[in-house]
Parts: structure tokens; C-alpha cells; sequence
């Protein structure tokens, strides 16, 4: 899994429980340039991805990944901080798999995860 | 038998190699590309050992060093597979240096059954919550200075753009970390700070900067 966060500390955290608890295998990245970069070496299968971030944003990243063959198909699952329903609603139209609120409940974060890849079947 | 966590420090290419190399023994690897977030890892999580690349020992010996002893001194530089042999020899300091996929196997075979971190009980989310929590007064001096610059200069979006990135950092993170009032703080300056024009806002910015003095200390 890769986890795509300008935030050092919701990285940490991320990764922390995304390993202990999910038992995932964790890689990180502080921008969208780096989870492109990353993505160039290794394949995650999933990829949870900030929606505000600079220079290139949660959206933008998406785009270039979608672009790419070799992640055109990765499930992708929004964190974001924004409120309102209808910035979901455009989120969900964006072909990402859920979106994940902050703040979130850290050892909630791999059930919310996998509630989220299950539903999607 | 106990599976031993190893933090491995280096570029993807290489976290793949160790990964084929300990493929077959019961280890679990958490890569980490840069160095400052490999230490900030061994100091949390406190695994059984710590594989860096001679290249990222040659960048950061400082950082490494450090992330080292938080590995109860236990390190293996690799050589192979980067082939830059002469500089791990140079830089590897108290790492030990591994030439080959089979030294490295039996290099992770001589780790000790348990890490730092399982020996001490160490909870990682408890750790990095509690480094949070001591960060909290200077993030909230940060964002009330940024805050009290942007009403200073109202028509400045500069310095509204840099208050509405802490703020909104903050509104995603304080909360997860378990300090939601501050949380809802920090998103209450950032939604009123989203809204175009109005001297409103500046009223809840005002009002914002009062509260935040009280998690300045």
C-alpha cells in the first residue's frame, strides 16, 4: 500500500497503524511528485491519497496516475480534511474507490479500509 | 517463532533487493526512503535491526547513526546490488557490511529473537500521539502568528494562502491525534478564511486568536 501525505505526522501515524493493525506492507510518499516517482519502481495495490496538498494535489495526482498503464486500474481512497458532501459526491465521480475523513480514528483506519475495498467487491 | 520487524533505509530498487534476498526468513521489512523518517521510525517503532544503503549511510551518517542505536546497535550495510562497495566501506561506521544476498541472510539470522521495541512494550501509536501532544503549543503559537499577520494585512492572499495551509493541516491532524477542540479550531479559521471577501471572517479570526492562546502554553 502507499500512502500519499504532505503531512510528516499523518504519515507516521498512518503507517504505523496501516502496518500493526492492517498488516499491510507500507510505503510513503509527501507529494504527489514522489508517489509518481515511487510508483515507477514498485506496484502497490492500493493507494490512499491526500486531497490537499501542494504544488499537486490529491486530484491532480490521481489524473497523471490514471494516465499511467501500469496504475490506470489501482484502487485509489481519498483522505481529505474538506467538509461538505457535495465535494465527496465529485470525489466519488473521480473513479477513487471512498473517501476517508479527517480526522479519522487511527485504529479504525485499516476497518474503515477495508470496509471500503469490500464494498467495492 | 517471533517475526522480527527491519527497517530498511534506501530507494525502492533496493528495498525490493532485501526484500528478495529475506524472502525466505520470518522478518517483516518497513522500508523507509529518507533517513530522517527512518529514525523517526526506529525511535517509535524500535525494530530488530536496520539495513541502509551505502549511499544513504554516505548522505546521512548523522541521521542513521542515530535511527541505529534505536535498533539496539544492530545494522547491516549493503553493497551489493548498488555496487558501491568502496563508498559503504567508507561510510558504514558501526554498520556491518554486506557483500552479498547469502551475508545478508546470515546476517538477519543472528538478529535477536525480539526488537527494541517488543523488549521495552513499546505502543507506537501511543508514542507518536504523545509527540504530538508536545508539539501542540508551538503548532499553535505557529498558526496564531500566521493567523494575527493575515488579519494585519487583510487583503494580503499570500498570507491568507499560508494561514489556510496550517490551518488546514491542523483541522485533519489534531483530531486524529485526539485533540479534536483543537482540531475544530484550526477548521473554523480555515472555513472562515475559504470565504471570499466579507469582514466577517476577520471577526472569527479575531475571536480564533483568543482561543488559541490558551494551547500556546
Amino acid at each position: 500500500m502507499l500512502l500519499v501525505d504532505d503531512d510528516d505526522e499523518i504519515r507516521t501515524l498512518g503507517a504505523i497503524v496501516l502496518r500493526k493493525v492492517g498488516g499491510w506492507a507500507v510505503r510513503v510518499a509527501a507529494s504527489g511528485a514522489e508517489a509518481l516517482e515511487l510508483v515507477r519502481a514498485e506496484r502497490p495495490d492500493l493507494i490512499l491519497l491526500d486531497v490537499r496538498m501542494p504544488e499537486m494535489d490529491g486530484p491532480a495526482t490521481l489524473a497523471l496516475l490514471r494516465a499511467r498503464p501500469e496504475t490506470s486500474a489501482t484502487p485509489v481512497i481519498f483522505l481529505t480534511a474538506e467538509s461538505g458532501a457535495g465535494e465527496l459526491e465529485a470525489d466519488r465521480d473521480r473513479e477513487v474507490l471512498g473517501v476517508i475523513e479527517k480526522p479519522f480514528e487511527p485504529l479504525g483506519l485499516a476497518a474503515a479500509i477495508r470496509s471500503l475495498l469490500s464494498r467495492s467487491g | 517463532m517471533t517475526t522480527r520487524s527491519l527497517l530498511v533505509v534506501g530507494d525502492p530498487p533496493l528495498c525490493a533487493a532485501v526484500a528478495a534476498a529475506l524472502a525466505a526468513e520470518d522478518v517483516a521489512l518497513i522500508p523507509a526512503t529518507a533517513a530522517a523518517e527512518a529514525r523517526l521510525i526506529a525511535e517509535i517503532e524500535g525494530p530488530a535491526g536496520l539495513i541502509a544503503s551505502a549511499s544513504a549511510l554516505a548522505a546521512e551518517p548523522a541521521a542513521l547513526a542515530a535511527a541505529l542505536k534505536c535498533c539496539g546497535g544492530i545494522g547491516a550495510c549493503l553493497a551489493f546490488e548498488t555496487g558501491d562497495e568502496e563508498a559503504g566501506a567508507r561510510s558504514r561506521g558501526s554498520f556491518e557490511l554486506v557483500r552479498s544476498a547469502a551475508a545478508l541472510r546470515e546476517w538477519a539470522a543472528q538478529l535477536p529473537s525480539r526488537g527494541r521495541g517488543e523488549e521495552l512494550g513499546l505502543d507506537p501509536v501511543a508514542a507518536v500521539r504523545a509527540a504530538y501532544g508536545a508539539s501542540l503549543p508551538d503548532k499553535a503559537r505557529s498558526l496564531a502568528a500566521l493567523a494575527a499577520a493575515a488579519a494585519a494585512e487583510r487583503a494580503d492572499p499570500e498570507r491568507i494562502a499560508a494561514v489556510r495551509r496550517l490551518a488546514h493541516r491542523l483541522r485533519g491532524s489534531a483530531g486524529t491525534f485526539g485533540y479534536r477542540e483543537f482540531g475544530a479550531l484550526a477548521a473554523e479559521i480555515d472555513d472562515a478564511l475559504a470565504e471570499e471577501g466579507g469582514e466577517g471572517r476577520w471577526q472569527v479570526i479575531e475571536a480564533a486568536l483568543l482561543r488559541l492562546a490558551r494551547w500556546s502554553s
